[in-house]
């Protein structure tokens, strides 16, 4: 402070310059598109402990948020449709195909892909389908002690199925596979598969097509997205120049993805603007020349600046939501200008004395509110970690920045109009009683409005609601077949055996603790590890089945010789010795599994699953060593996030003590306390008005909170700072900055973001509140004090 | 396994031929007549057809045989036919239903559950049959079928012969034979090596079904 004014200004504008000419050069060299994210599960933890929800954030962002969804039709007045739509339906899939943001197109009508999975579970039932099947009829054969032998008794058993099976409208599309397969492996086989998505879609009609299709990228990418919509272009193009009167419907999470972009953004931009317009009004209604405020633009741009800058450079990859949330930091960082600016001294106050003034109370703040907002470093939620460091840089170069910049302006000096100025007189009689009734009002909200506060903790708020496209999304899914009847698990493993195992084992606890409800999943394709190894010996064991089958086919009306296909295969497989392992047949029936059908599983070493349809009542969810989870992890992520709003709540107290502790060293016992008291009681009242209210909270209420008690501390700082100097109420500086961030956030209280409304709602509250206390001079005691102690000096 | 898929088009037709109202007891015809041409030789048909179509919503009794290649006597099925023109066809068995509208095909089980059956993506067009032969329409009939009539008396007998050559070889001709204005046998051979006769039993026409028919035995 005692360096010569123009070496000062020389050494201020170099540091300055080359910090924002750092900061620039990285910003713009930035990748944003790959590195800043939009998607709601980059929220989570990416090591998250709760191993489901780490399967469900893969299936989520890896397999079921590829698919994509058309429907082609052609309206009912145009006659003959089918044959138009069949050429439609077709060059519309060719047409995808040829894109390559598409890996697989697939028209539900063309048999090809059935066929093939078809071929694959048939040619190879007895690898597939046989060692289950003969370790379940076991376990029946020894339940009944009095039985046959199991040869004889299995081949009595399979001819009555055979029986009973040919009277089921099922059986004529099956009539044909029969003499290859009397122990209907393959049927019960299609059978443990209904009802499962993607395993029994339909296949369209006369007046529509369906096509199901896998995305090359992640639709929550840039890849994922315009590309898709323009190959999706392309070929509906396509298809209506063969079939004039065609239409496209269509869903992907890649619509859904990018509108939530548009509609984030576009919605920022408005606030935005709104909230710069409502700034400059307030200033200009402060300020006796608006363009004094300019000498606070710097601060404020630097401190994003470093913000942006000191977050990209720390995170790999950063969601969206912080920079909305962080923008808060623009109050703040504007606050230190404003101190600095306005601070009342006389006109031709030189930097030092200035800053000599200042300095204590901008210190303190700035020091309270890093070490406040340092706490959340220690969150398990990446976003909490992000803000903590997008805040803490940005405070430290919004500080650093105003102490540059002013250092190099020639008179440092703002003026307010005389009301903002002077304030309220704290011994006018209507303050007096204002005090008492705010005191009264506010004692009566905490008590009232604290009971009633609801937490409400739904993922779903961070998104941004499109009824409309969630009614086209519902109305696709419906054409093919998906509805939600079906209570979907996934049964899981660290390896494809692990998770055949789960399945299995699921299917056991659900025989015995539900036995109503049917399991449909592709996972019964394959066998068990141990079924598939007692295989041969199951087989030497049955060297009479032959006999005994033919026997009793006989017996119940059928010709025998029908059946060779099945003797031969059958003679074939007892001599065999080459069995395949089980990580052979997963290998085999992954790449056999194509279409909709392949995003049932997953078989990737550490973290395989089978998709597993439940229909009928779920009495109870599956316990935890059964590694059997639901997919539907809506429940779980919302309590994930009460989970994670507890963390906050803990950090923001952990953070709030220290910032206590660092007010209470440097103000001491008896100023420090009444400088706590603002922002803690601004932040009980707000709480009671909104539980009062009947608005439900969740961790953007607390997180805004948290970020608006350090502003309304920094107003008690510099207000008790003030008073101790022998000064009545607070700086005019606090008032134009609350009245601005009340302002700025009262406008995103009206956002159609869930999160950012709750953000602008709680911190234009606490910020109003506490500039409410400030004003009615709650350290008039201690001025008091003050003013007797110079007296007495 | 390609029977599999071939399922649905065997079943469509088998139970498109169940638009059964009554039935006696006499001598099937047993050969088809000459190919019905609109505008031509349809007149003495289209009372028929006008009745056919006219007898509101219909109760019958089935009795199904199926003649599979592997067994030596035929599968018997009993069960029973429900028509209702706004709500499409219901056939109940023993412990399921099959209802065929304009939706497509559901299976439903004793225990409520249904399932949607889906077309056969190499016959496209099955699906598309049954309404227009529900309703014995024959200038719709014609876009897909030839057909051919023979009556002998009061009994009658119609061959709905698809026109295309590669589903007349999938699924054959279905074959409707009744007395005066009522369905008393269908029979059809949706592949070489399997045959499906159904007989018609007692039928009532233009009954009302319940809310609580409508709601279990159609969609």
């Amino acid at each position: 402070m005692g360096m010569e004014p123009r070496r000062r200004k020389l050494l201020a504008r170099l540091v300055l310059g080359t910090a924002v000419a750092g900061c620039i050069a990285w910003l713009a060299c930035f990748d944003y598109a790959k590195h800043i994210s939009t998607d709601v599960l980059d929220l989570m933890p990416v090591g998250e402990r709760d191993p489901a929800l780490a399967l469900v954030r893969q299936m989520a962002s890896q397999q079921q948020a590829r698919a994509a969804l058309f429907v082609l039709e052609i309206p009912e007045a145009i006659a003959p449709a089918d044959e138009s739509l069949a050429r439609a339906a077709e060059v519309f899939t060719a047409t995808l195909r040829q894109s390559p943001a598409f890996a697989e197109v697939v028209a539900l009508a063309d048999p090809a892909v059935q066929d093939e999975i078809g071929d694959f579970v048939f040619t190879r039932r007895f690898e597939l389908l046989l060692p289950g099947r003969l370790a379940a009829r076991q376990a029946e054969h020894a339940a009944q002690p009095a039985a046959a032998r199991f040869d004889a008794w299995l081949a009595e058993k399979t001819a009555a199925d055979l029986e009973t099976f040919l009277a089921r409208p099922e059986a004529l599309g099956l009539e044909q596979a029969l003499p290859a397969d009397p122990m209907l492996l393959v049927p019960e086989f299609v059978e443990s598969v209904r009802g499962l998505e993607g395993a029994d879609l339909a296949a369209g009609g006369t007046d529509r097509a369906l096509v199901w299709a896998r995305l090359a990228a992640s639709p929550l990418t840039e890849a994922g997205q315009q590309p898709v919509f323009a190959a999706v272009e392309n070929a509906a193009a396509a298809a209506r120049a063969v079939a004039p009167g065609v239409a496209l419907r269509w869903t992907a999470v890649s619509r859904f993805a990018a509108e939530s972009r548009r509609r984030i953004e576009a919605e920022m931009s408005v606030l935005n603007t709104l909230a710069l317009i409502a700034v400059l009004t307030v200033s200009a209604l402060c300020l006796r020349r608006l363009r004094q405020m300019l000498h606070l633009a710097p601060g404020v741009l630097c401190s994003l600046l470093g913000a942006w800058t000191v977050t990209t450079l720390v995170f790999d990859r950063v969601h969206i939501l912080v920079f909305v949330i962080g923008s808060l930091l623009a109050g703040i960082a504007a606050d230190y200008g404003l101190h600095i600016y306005l601070h009342p001294g006389p006109p031709d106050e030189e930097w030092a004395a200035r800053m000599r003034a200042v300095r204590r109370p901008l210190v303190g703040s700035a020091v309270t509110a890093m070490i406040g907002f340092s706490a959340l470093l220690l969150a398990d939620l990446p976003l909490l970690r992000q803000v903590g460091v997008f805040v803490v840089a940005g405070l430290f170069a919004a500080i650093g920045s105003a102490l540059l910049w002013f250092a190099q302006v020639r008179r440092p000096h703002g003026e307010l109009r005389p009301l903002v100025q002077r304030g309220f007189s704290s011994a006018s009689s209507h303050l007096q009683r204002a005090r008492w009734l705010a005191l009264i009002v506010g004692g009566l909200v905490v008590a009232g409005g604290l009971g009633r506060v609801h937490w409400r903790d739904d993922i779903r708020d961070l998104d941004v609601h499109v009824p409309a496209l969630w009614e086209n999304d519902r109305a696709v899914r419906a054409e093919f077949g998906q509805t939600t009847e079906h209570d979907l698990f996934l049964a899981r493993g660290d390896a494809p055996a692990a998770a055949r195992a789960a399945l299995e084992n699921f299917r056991a606890w659900m025989r015995r603790e539900n036995p109503a409800a049917r399991l449909a999943s592709i996972g019964f394709a394959l066998p068990s590890p141990a079924d598939l190894q007692a295989l041969p010996a199951q087989l030497a064991r049955l060297s009479g089945f032959d006999r005994e089958l033919r026997a009793a086919l006989e017996r119940h009306g059928f010709d025998a010789a029908e059946f060779a296909p099945f003797f031969s295969a059958w003679g074939d497989a007892r001599q065999r010795r080459d069995w395949p392992p089980f990580e052979s047949l997963v290998h085999d029936f992954g790449a056999a599994l194509r279409g909709p059908a392949g995003m049932l599983f997953a078989t990737d070493e550490g973290a395989s699953w089978f998709a597993v349809a439940v229909e009928g009542p779920m009495l109870q969810a599956p316990p935890r060593d059964l590694s059997v989870v639901s997919a539907n992890q809506l429940e779980s992520l919302n309590e994930l996030f009460a989970g994670h709003r507890r963390s906050v709540l803990r950090l923001s107290l952990v953070g709030l003590v220290a910032g206590a502790i660092s007010v209470l060293l440097i103000y001491g016992l008896r100023q420090g306390p009444r400088m706590i008291l603002v922002p803690v009681g601004a932040c009980l009242c707000t709480f009671g008005l909104l539980g009062l209210a009947g608005q439900t909270l969740n961790l953007f209420h607390l997180l805004g909170a948290f970020l608006a008690l350090c502003l309304s501390l920094d107003y008690a700082i510099f207000t008790g700072d003030r008073v101790a100097r022998g000064e009545s109420g607070p700086p005019p500086s606090v008032r134009l900055s609350a009245l601005n961030t009340a302002a700025a956030f009262g406008i995103l209280a009206f956002s159609r973001i869930p999160v950012v409304a709750a953000l602008g709602v709680t911190v234009a509250l606490i910020v109003v509140l506490a500039l409410v206390m400030v004003e009615l001079d709650l350290f008039r005691r201690h001025h008091e004090d003050a003013i007797k102690a110079a007296g007495m000096k | 396994m390609r029977a599999i898929v071939g399922f649905v088009p065997a079943r469509l037709l088998f139970m498109l031929c169940l638009l059964a109202p009554p039935l006696s007891a006499a001598e099937p015809l047993a050969t088809s007549g000459p190919e019905i041409v609109r505008g031509e030789n349809d007149a003495d048909w289209q009372p028929l057809f006008t009745a056919l179509a006219g007898q509101g919503a219909v109760f019958s009794q089935l009795t199904e045989r199926r003649w599979f290649k592997v067994r030596k006597q035929p599968v018997v099925l009993t069960g029973e036919v429900r028509l209702a023109p706004e709500h499409g066809l219901s056939l109940h068995y023993e412990d399921r239903t099959v209802i065929v509208d304009a939706q497509g095909v559901l299976l439903r089980d004793a225990r409520g559950r249904t399932r949607v059956v889906n077309p056969d993506g190499r016959n496209p067009a099955v699906i598309t049959w049954l309404l227009p032969i529900l309703r014995f329409d024959l200038p719709a009939l014609e876009t897909h079928f030839r057909v051919h009539g023979a009556r002998s008396a009061n009994d009658w007998r119609l061959d709905f012969v698809p026109r295309d050559t590669a589903d007349a070889s999938a699924v054959g001709s279905i074959v409707v034979q009744g007395t005066d204005d009522a369905i008393r046998r269908i029979e059809l051979r949706p592949k070489a090596d399997l045959r499906i006769e159904i007989v018609i039993g007692t039928t009532r026409t233009g009954v009302t079904f319940s809310a609580e028919d409508e709601q279990r035995f159609f969609r």
